[in-house]
């Protein structure tokens, strides 16, 4: 029970925190550089136009790696130029929490805590 | 409708899949096309008998052509490159040196003709044949929801509930089962490129695996902390 519990606050407080950097990150972050892609003279990426976000996902993480990719998918250079420390920052929160969750979701389901 | 179905939604990752191998292919291939019709240009010159300092300029043309080939698809090319035959001299994609003289003096233009390379022209037909799965994915899922939540409403259950715990389901599962798969998408590539075309299959169904996993998972997360959340505010009297 005391398990179950803890289970439960951890699930809500990690879903959330997904959720806010998430919100935050396409806000901020993925706005900005798509203007900044645009700026420089390319557009979004043509595997994205569907507006489905899927750049979203792809842009962290090269931002949480930080250097070129050797196949990238993506105008890497421009964003890792216009990228800030908050652009960072966010992409790394999003990460953590995204991976916890699914963490903590395995162990759920292995251990039977969901309804 | 059986409603465990909605977790369909992860198949966004086989899209990403889908969508960034066209994007990266097609625009291997506009690179390729500029690479060949310079050299083209440079057959046609001669051809003509242009004088010399036309064709050195047309020579420059092919190597920034060749260049940009060859540093932005380095993995594409190593993949077809051994598939290609060369002497000691090496072959036009190896030297682009080789491709002009080739295109000076070949009888005929089909040395040159790098796109009708039979790996390439497989590489193109799996670009072409494969956008298949878009948006539409990620509207079923939310009209199976809406349909729960309707046929809980219409049966007398607790639909606010049911109406909180699926919206939180499904912007949970969306956004995870995105992002995973994206991501896996992004770390393959490089080894989809190196076993091209069957690569590229392979990728799509680890993609599709991973971000489906992760979009069930974020769907049982985000059902129960919604859930959580719901009856722990409904159990409190506020006022």
């Amino acid at each position: 029970m005391e398990m179950k519990s803890a289970f439960e606050v951890l699930n809500v407080i990690f879903l959330v925190s997904f959720l806010i950097s998430g919100l935050l990150f396409t806000r901020l972050t993925i706005r900005r550089l798509d203007r900044k892609v645009k700026e420089e003279g390319s557009g979004t990426p043509s595997w994205d136009r569907g507006g489905m976000g899927l750049r979203v996902g792809m842009y962290a993480g090269i931002l949480v790696r930080g250097k070129k990719g050797k196949t990238p998918l993506a105008n890497e250079d421009i964003i890792l130029r216009h990228a800030r420390p908050i652009d960072r920052f966010l992409a790394f929160f999003m990460d953590i929490s995204l991976i916890g969750m699914i963490l903590l979701g395995i162990t759920g389901l292995c251990l039977g805590y969901f309804d | 409708m059986s409603y465990k179905v909605d977790s369909i939604a992860a198949s966004g990752a086989a899209a990403t899949a889908i969508n960034s191998k066209e994007a990266r292919l097609s625009n291997f291939g506009k690179a390729l096309f500029k690479y060949q019709k310079s050299l083209m240009a440079i057959r046609a010159a001669a051809k003509n008998k242009a004088p010399k300092h036309e064709l050195v300029k047309l020579g420059y043309k092919a190597k920034a052509a060749h260049l940009e080939v060859s540093e932005r698809f380095t993995r594409e090319l190593s993949a077809i490159a051994n598939r290609v035959k060369s002497g000691s001299r090496g072959n036009i994609w190896s030297n682009p040196q080789r491709g002009i003289n080739i295109a000076k003096s070949a009888r005929n233009a089909a040395p040159i003709q790098v796109t009708s390379l039979s790996g390439i022209r497989s590489l193109r037909s799996l670009e072409v044949g494969s956008s298949v799965l878009w948006n539409g994915l990620i509207a079923l899922d939310a009209a199976v929801r809406a349909d729960k939540i309707y046929g809980d409403y219409k049966s007398g259950a607790d639909w606010h509930r049911t109406f909180v715990v699926e919206t939180t389901g499904f912007g949970a599962s969306t956004a995870a089962g995105l992002h995973v798969g994206a991501r896996v998408v992004a770390l393959g590539a490089g080894i989809a490129i190196a076993a091209s075309p069957v690569g590229w299959v392979i990728l799509i169904g680890v993609g599709l695996a991973a971000g489906y996993g992760a979009a069930k998972v974020g769907d049982y997360i985000g059902q129960s902390a919604a859930g959580k959340a719901y009856d722990t505010s409904s159990n409190k009297s506020f006022f």
